[in-house]
């Protein structure tokens, strides 16, 4: 039990940073179905930032490591993010095929990347002590404080990161005159530029932050929650990762502090199957469906109700004219 | 307008394309040219060490090679096998189990082309003459494997690095298998890993045995599913984890873990360098030269081929540095009684089912719908494993294992 | 209220460019981008062929022998299948991401029908069952995301790529039900099988090259000159201008929303029953995505959409032969170049569709199309279409 609470917290992060990352593109009005593929290149570039690290040095500084990882991994994610960008906010192009044509460049780019560019002689063992020691070192305390220091204090750097991320989101959207703004331009960019807000440099800045955050997700897949260790069909993974953070940005209703607590749920449904004694394969189908069927169940009840509170932002899925305001 | 323009470009390309290239076709010498077709490609461990080994014995014989790789498990294997054949190759070997269908399709379909499977069960009731099953008695590997295994238990116990929850009720060290699907090959496969462990154990302590908790992850490759399995084993107290199953999920939870990992089909001790003991694996190179020699000779290739230990088919990795002493005189010592015959990896008098010794068991030998009983597989109070056919048969659990899921 | 400083670049929708002036830029677009990919691929291959080996590669992977000719027009027929079948509901500007899932319950649906009622009863009673099951599977799965969007506006983009991964799920469950000791593979089903026409490759390329080609017609002439295909358009056009115009939007939804699925349905009968005789829960090879870039690419219009699927097909059966000779071992670098045409692609829409001006410049603002409040403008301004807007405004 103890293990499977800890796992489902460590996995659950991993939905956490796909889904702010999403909820921050899509608070702007653009709906990037790219985040599977922006995921997949935070997880190629956070393995060669790594890479390079032990290049310079045979024996890095694990700070130094951590650093060059995220910053690789949101540099890679980032460029990504910044196709789609300039596709769909200066060319205007459909958002939803802009998002599948970035994530099936991104997939594709990510396997190539990583086995041909990063996974040479020698390299992976390297990447998995850096994931082993580096990424996962616990925060003192969590072998001495019982369940509760296990589960809670004995996750590696990115964990907090990402929760410190997701309630830096809550906080901006919610208190910040950047925030607001940004939540005017995704309910009708045509008022927020009627009153001056830069429309073109806040979608922008949202949607290359949001691809940033969104690959931590892929690099923290790669380097803590498998040890740094890059198997064969990792890009398949985190795609599949990605779809779900997709649904889970719906399931929390465009909130990042809710989406702290319902991307360990459905962490904690990903991975149940394999912690429950006697279940038939037959069995685990149905229960893999479960995070899909309640998304599809929230959809609903927050269409039916109607809440404002709750609704995707009005623009979603829109290009911006200013000419045809 | 616009329309038939872009139909017009679309024939104009096409008639360009085809005439092009219907010129293209080529071969036409006597070199022998071997079609190989790989379920994913070089860095799934498990088709590597096919495709490696494929490579090398066609550079060694001299013979020219067609691959194909990310060929999935329906009609686009048939698709392959034909295109390998328009090609013109004059064998094709294709490397998962549910390719065997397809590839006896297309051995149905070109009668003057050799097709070779790994794995598979059909060959020898199908009665086509160019269609064969090649495998290896891998179990002996998977023994030597929890030979190793047995004995890094052993320190364990005597070096008091075992705690209470890594043992069962009955006083016996708990140890955990993940396993990808509850059939023959993969419940062969840890049955003599067990065996194995269990001889070494048995024999260095006085009163102690192993049990084994079995999980399967209904995939052949899924990290996260192997990672949580192998957890979840560990959580429950196993000292020590094996697998079956082509990702590193179980080695990373692992060497996360401090537990020692047996593994298979490749050595993840780069990765994984605190807690890799060994790792077991088939070696294809002999059945390749063998497959390629019979071609160029015009000899017939055996329906169902096993490789041994003598043919050098059946192989073991270098030992970890997390193996225990004296682990590389042991396997020696094992290897050479199981190359004498004076050792049997499934003789039953070595394990029990519902407490009984078995004398007698029907093993589903030749494949049909309803998985009907066929051949005796017991004489002499040995269970013959891969006698029959090359591919395993042995599906019975025995005392001591558990399997914590099934389908 | 703040003085909005004049932008230096602004943009203006053209009226309408030259048929031809458009084609070229498109096949500008992806030529550029094939040589950027035959460039960067001859570099950086282990066993480089050189920038025309690439082409050679390409083309002797789509064209090389009959059975590749025929596989690939097998593929581009299946795919054509599935793209008109998402079209229908793109026309209304309703976003079916759930083609996936809809053409793995048509496979299940004949899977079923082959499994528990093949050989029991007679062939064309069971071929028949496994048709009609197909289309309601498929039809189903798409309805349900419609209704709750027509009476709730639910949105259908998220929806209907859920209903995916529930239909992938039960495929694994029926597999893992029928075939408990297997190993998730299940082995062809015999009876039941749809008949062979033919030899060799044909035999299973001709029924997904006729029945596409009759639904792309059909499709098309629905389309085109049906009332519903005008009120799917008229739709697609605006929501408020429809039901003005009497049209009961719920319905038309819902109605073309099964024709929708069913249609993938019907792709789902054909891979299960002809060209592959089982299921698995990769049988859809990701066309339902595929088939938005090509039913996007091809401008809604089913006709030059048999074009572009053919070119995709092209690319990805060539891809997998330059990945042979070029001694790569990744099958990734499809994806690559697929996605670089895309790219390409997506971004020089644009320039079709927009006019750039500088700050300064003498050019007179065009008045653009008048533009229902919050809809997004069409996507493209075909001349006829425009002419007609024009005299109607």
């Amino acid at each position: 039990m103890i293990s499977f609470l800890t796992s489902a917290i460590e996995f659950g992060v991993i939905f956490l940073l796909g889904c702010v990352g999403e909820i921050l593109t899509e608070k702007s009005g653009h709906l990037n179905l790219g985040i599977p593929g922006i995921m997949c290149m935070g997880a190629a570039g956070g393995c060669l930032g790594v890479k390079l690290c032990y290049l310079a040095s045979p024996t890095p500084n694990a700070f130094l490591v951590v650093l060059m990882g995220i910053l690789f991994a949101m540099l890679f994610a980032g460029a990504l993010g910044g196709i789609y960008g300039v596709l769909t906010v200066s060319l205007r192009s459909n958002q939803n095929v802009t998002g599948l044509a970035c994530t099936i460049f991104g997939v594709g780019f990510t396997s190539f990347f990583l086995n041909n560019a990063v996974l040479t002689e020698g390299v992976s063992a390297n990447l998995s002590q850096a994931g082993l020691n580096f990424f996962n070192a616990p925060l003192p305390g969590a072998n001495s404080l019982g369940w509760f220091g296990t589960i809670f204090l004995n996750h590696g750097v990115l964990v907090y990161l990402a929760i410190v991320i997701a309630v830096i989101a809550a906080v901006t959207l919610r208190y910040t005159k950047a925030g607001l703004n940004l939540r005017a331009i995704g309910e009708s960019p045509a008022t927020a530029d009627a009153v001056g807000i830069n429309v073109t440099r806040y979608k922008y800045t949202a949607i290359i932050l949001g691809a940033a955050v969104a690959g931590l997700g892929g690099l923290t897949y790669v380097m803590d929650y498998m040890n740094g260790i890059v198997g064969s069909t990792v890009d398949q993974t985190i795609q599949g990762i990605g779809w779900l953070c997709i649904a889970l940005v719906i399931f929390t209703m465009w909130r990042p502090a809710l989406a702290i607590l319902g991307s360990i749920l459905f962490g904690a449904l990903y991975i149940l199957a394999s912690y429950i004694k006697g279940i038939s394969f037959v069995q685990m189908s149905l229960l893999n469906m479960i995070p899909f069927a309640v998304t599809i169940l929230v959809l609903i009840v927050t269409s039916i109700i109607g809440n404002r509170e709750t609704q995707p932002p009005a623009s979603l899925g829109l290009s911006y004219f200013r000419e045809d305001r | 307008m616009k329309k038939l323009l872009a139909l017009g470009l679309a024939a104009a390309m096409t008639v360009t394309g085809a005439a092009l290239l219907a010129s293209c076709t080529d071969d036409g010498d006597d070199t022998v040219k071997v079609g190989f077709i790989a379920l994913h490609d070089s860095n799934s461990t498990y088709d590597k060490n096919f495709i490696d080994a494929i490579e090398a014995a066609c550079d060694a014989k001299g013979v020219e090679l067609v691959m194909k790789t990310g060929i999935p498990e329906d009609n686009t294997c048939y698709d392959a096998a034909a295109d390998l054949v328009d090609q013109g190759c004059d064998v094709i070997f294709a490397d998962s189990f549910g390719h065997e269908q397809f590839i006896l399709q297309a051995a149905q379909e070109f009668p003057d082309v050799q097709f070779c499977h790994a794995t598979g069960t059909l060959a020898h009731t199908a009665g086509v003459a160019n269609h064969h099953n090649a495998f290896a008695h891998i179990y002996q590997g998977r023994y030597l494997a929890g030979v190793a295994a047995g004995m890094k238990l052993v320190e364990m116990y005597e070096n008091d690095e075992l705690t209470e929850k890594n043992f069962d009720e009955d006083g016996n060290i708990m140890i955990g298998y993940v396993g990808a699907y509850p059939y023959a090959e993969v419940i062969s496969g840890f049955t003599s890993f067990f065996l194995g462990a269990q001889s070494v154990v048995e024999e260095e302590i006085e009163g102690v045995s192993i049990s084994m908790e079995v999980q399967y992850t209904s995939s052949w490759f899924d990290e996260t599913a192997e990672r949580n399995s192998a957890e979840n084993l560990i959580s429950r107290g196993a000292a020590l984890i094996s697998q079956h199953a082509d990702s590193m999920g179980a080695p990373s939870a692992c060497e996360s873990a401090g537990v020692p990992n047996v593994s298979y089909n490749g050595s993840t001790e780069s990765s994984c360098p605190n807690t890799f003991i060994v790792s077991s694996y088939v070696n294809w190179e002999p059945y390749f030269e063998y497959m390629i020699d019979c071609v160029m000779n015009g000899e017939e290739i055996e329906a169902d081929w096993t490789g041994t230990l003598e043919t050098g088919s059946v192989a073991l990795t270098e030992l970890g540095a997390a193996a225990a002493e004296g682990t590389a005189e042991k396997i020696e010592e094992v290897k050479a009684q199981l190359e004498a015959g004076t050792l049997n990896v499934f003789d039953c008098s070595k394990f029990t089912v519902d407490g009984k010794h078995l004398t007698t068991y029907m093993a589903d030998v030749d494949t049909d719908d309803n998985y009907t009983p066929d051949h005796e597989a017991i004489e002499n109070g040995v269970f013959y494993e891969s006698k029959h056919r090359s591919a395993p048969y042995f599906d019975i659990i025995i005392d001591g294992i558990t399997e914590l899921n099934r389908s | 209220m703040k003085n909005i400083k004049e932008p230096f670049i602004h943009i203006t929708r053209r009226e309408h460019m030259p048929l031809w002036q458009g084609l070229l830029i498109r096949v500008a677009a992806v030529v550029v981008a094939l040589v950027l990919s035959a460039i960067l691929i001859s570099a950086a291959a282990p066993k480089s062929q050189g920038f025309f080996g690439f082409f050679g590669s390409l083309f002797s992977g789509a064209f090389g022998t009959e059975r590749r000719i025929w596989l690939l027009f097998q593929n581009t027929f299946l795919l054509l299948g599935v793209a008109v079948a998402l079209v229908v509901a793109f026309k209304m500007k309703f976003w079916n991401l759930g083609g996936n899932g809809q053409i793995l319950m048509g496979c299940l649906a004949s899977a079923i029908c082959m499994y528990y009622l093949g050989g029991k009863l007679p062939d064309p009673v069971v071929w028949l069952l496994m048709l009609v099951s197909s289309l309601v599977a498929g039809g189903l799965w798409a309805v349900i995301p419609a209704i709750f969007k027509a009476f709730f506006n639910t949105n259908e983009s998220l929806f209907t790529l859920m209903m995916n991964y529930i239909a992938m799920y039960l495929v694994s469950f029926f597999i893992s039900l029928w075939y408990p000791n297997g190993t998730g593979a299940m082995p062809p089903l015999t009876d039941g099988a749809l008949p062979a026409i033919g030899e060799g490759a044909m035999s299973r390329a001709i029924l997904p090259v006729i029945v596409f080609a009759i639904v792309t017609l059909v499709i098309y002439a629905y389309l085109r000159f049906s009332k519903h295909g005008y009120e799917i358009a008229l739709i697609g056009d605006s929501k408020n201008t429809a039901r003005y115009a009497g049209i009961n939007v719920k319905k038309v939804i819902i109605r073309t929303l099964i024709l929708s699925g069913a249609l993938c349905g019907l792709v789902g009968f054909v891979l299960t029953g002809s060209v592959n005789r089982m299921v698995s829960t990769s049988m859809d090879g990701n066309m339902g995505f595929t088939g938005i870039m090509v039913a996007w690419m091809g401008k809604l219009d089913p006709l030059i959409m048999a074009g572009v699927s053919l070119f995709i097909n092209f690319l990805e059966r060539g891809m997998a032969q330059v990945i042979t000779d070029f001694g790569f071992t990744s099958e990734a670098l499809s994806d690559i170049v697929v996605g670089l045409i895309y790219f390409f692609f997506i971004g020089c829409e644009f320039f079709i569709l927009y006019r750039v001006h500088f700050a300064g410049s003498k050019n007179k603002r065009t008045p653009s199309p008048e533009i229902a409040e919050g809809e997004a403008p069409k996507e493209t301004p075909l001349p006829e279409e425009e002419g007609a807007k024009e005299a109607r405004s």
